[in-house]
């Protein structure tokens, strides 16, 4: 889905408009800012990562390439932002935490929602098993379900081939059926959710 | 939606399929009487649908994150300035390109030590753009469309903040002195335009200069305007207007039809008496358009009220209506038209 307005602003700041700059970050802010918080849970470092962005794209405004999708090139270059900030921070850290890097999702049976819907055990241990999954497969039912992108959307922000994406939810369908105990098509259900 | 349909889906049809997907995490009435009216149709599919149900709701629990409070507009200034120096180490390194490396690098060094301590910043904004700054003084400029201001890059470091201002900013000066008998460095402020100087220690005012005329807005506190050209001083009060010519460097306290200063930070243009033809000035400074009245005589009109003027169109609309004149666009050149 490509709005025309983004086209419009893209065109804009090609052509060297400050304003569309503007309006670029100031329609895109809270979605960027939700899925950095996601993936750093810190805000300067959020701070930072989204300032190099913008900056970049007014800079390299002459230099970028052909977009078709706005939210999803922000959000992958976000994303590949993100991971060299990463990358500079293991090596000036002695000490690692932990390996595995985080992505903050939580599910909570605690929604008001639930509550009025769910009373069942049911609901304790779907929740229990989601919050298990890795920080990738986390991401994945991100962006499906919060930003409403496809599977090859999905595919392409995450910068992984088809095929990869297929073996991660293989992996991920593996898991869960360990850790709910439950019927393998019910876990399926939710991991095929993620095909387009 | 395709009530049929539905009642093959399995678990994870329901869970790919964007019109359940958005009655879950919305509810809209629309999509709720909907479901609502396929369940009570008793489909043999109601278990799949039940447990993409919960599914889903699980997923939708998660809450946004909450933005803390400025963030997003100190971020907007962090990469305004980020792009500002940038864009002046540029201006500056493609004369540098000229000089042979060995030379240049010791060359760069003096040049740089002398632009950090004497150098100016300059921030200007295009037809149709406003700018937010904040020093880091804490002091914040809003500087209107079609404006420049200046101020050296080792501004709090001097004894007199200073500013130079062409165009129309709205300053709110951050108080830094606490005993007024003894002002220590770095504690005074001053804004200086062609025509006039504002010295203040903290407020908030506004300043507009164009076409040689100054005009200064007052909202808080106290500030001494000077006249470049005379030297006379006036100390002004909050509510206060004072226009100065740089001609012959008069000052004028509360000239008549200049109200409300600073209402165009708010994107308004409140007028009180004044002549169509100052408010045709205005929106060709902040627009860039030159504008021509086919009948002259209606420039000398007088107007009051409020006009929006977030955007060009909106000024435009509000001006046609109020003189009954057609509007005709020729490229950078606005004609208007007295309606037959």
């Amino acid at each position: 889905m490509v709005s025309i307005d983004d086209l419009e602003l893209l065109n804009s700041l090609r052509g060297g408009n400050k304003a569309a700059l503007d309006s670029i970050y100031t329609r895109y802010f809270n979605s960027l800012f939700q899925y950095g918080m996601r993936m750093l849970q810190d805000e300067d470092a959020v701070h930072d990562c989204m300032q190099d962005l913008f900056v970049n794209l007014w800079v390299k405004r002459n230099k970028l390439p052909d977009i078709n999708n706005l939210r999803n090139y922000l959000i992958s270059s976000l994303r590949n932002g993100i991971n060299n900030f990463r990358l500079s921070e293991k090596k000036h850290e002695s000490v690692q935490l932990n390996g595995e890097d985080h992505f903050d999702l939580k599910f909570t049976v605690e929604s008001e929602l639930i509550k009025k819907e769910e009373h069942n055990e049911k609901a304790v241990k779907l929740s229990v098993a989601m919050n298990k999954l890795t920080a990738r497969q986390k991401e994945i039912i991100y962006l499906r379900y919060f930003e409403e992108m496809d599977y090859s959307e999905i595919a392409g922000v995450m910068d992984m081939t088809i095929k990869g994406t297929y073996k991660l939810s293989a992996r991920a369908l593996e898991s869960l059926r360990l850790i709910m105990g439950v019927d393998k098509a019910l876990v399926l259900a939710m991991l095929l959710s993620l095909k387009n | 939606m395709n009530k049929e349909l539905y009642q093959f889906y399995s678990i994870e049809d329901f869970l790919q399929d964007n019109n359940f997907i958005r009655y879950v995490k919305s509810r809209a009435e629309a999509d709720v009487s909907f479901w609502e009216l396929w369940i009570s149709g008793k489909p043999g599919n109601i278990d799949a649908y039940n447990e993409a149900y919960a599914q889903l709701l699980m997923i939708f629990s998660h809450q946004e994150i909450p933005v803390p409070h400025g963030f997003q507009a100190a971020l907007w200034i962090d990469i305004n300035k980020s792009i500002d120096t940038i864009e002046n180490k540029r201006r500056k390194s493609t004369t540098y390109l000229l000089w042979s490396s060995s030379i240049a690098a010791s060359i760069i060094a003096g040049i740089f030590s002398v632009w950090y301590f004497t150098g100016n910043i300059v921030v200007h904004t295009d037809y149709g753009q406003t700018k937010n700054l904040k020093l880091t003084d804490g002091t914040e400029v809003i500087l209107n469309a079609n404006s420049t201001l200046s101020y050296p890059r080792a501004y709090a470091w001097k004894k007199i903040r200073s500013m130079s201002l062409e165009g129309e900013a709205y300053f709110k000066v951050n108080h830094l002195n606490q005993d007024t008998h003894n002002i220590k460095r770095g504690e005074a402020f001053e804004a200086v335009t062609g025509s006039v100087e504002v010295s203040v220690l903290g407020t908030e005012f506004n300043l507009k200069q164009r076409h040689g005329i100054a005009l200064v807005g007052l909202i808080n506190g106290r500030v001494l305007v000077k006249s470049i050209k005379t030297g006379k001083k006036y100390v002004m009060q909050p509510g206060n207007v004072i226009k100065v010519n740089s001609a012959d460097g008069k000052i004028i306290v509360n000239p008549q039809g200049s109200s409300t200063q600073s209402a165009w930070v708010d994107g308004k243009l409140v007028i009180n008496q004044t002549s169509v033809k100052e408010i045709i000035t205005a929106f060709e400074d902040l627009y860039g358009y030159k504008i021509i009245l086919d009948n002259p005589a209606l420039g000398n009109k007088k107007i009051d009220g409020s006009i929006s003027i977030k955007s060009e169109q909106n000024l435009l609309f509000t001006l046609s209506s109020i003189l009954n004149v057609d509007i005709k666009r020729e490229g950078k050149v606005i004609r208007l038209q007295t309606r037959p």
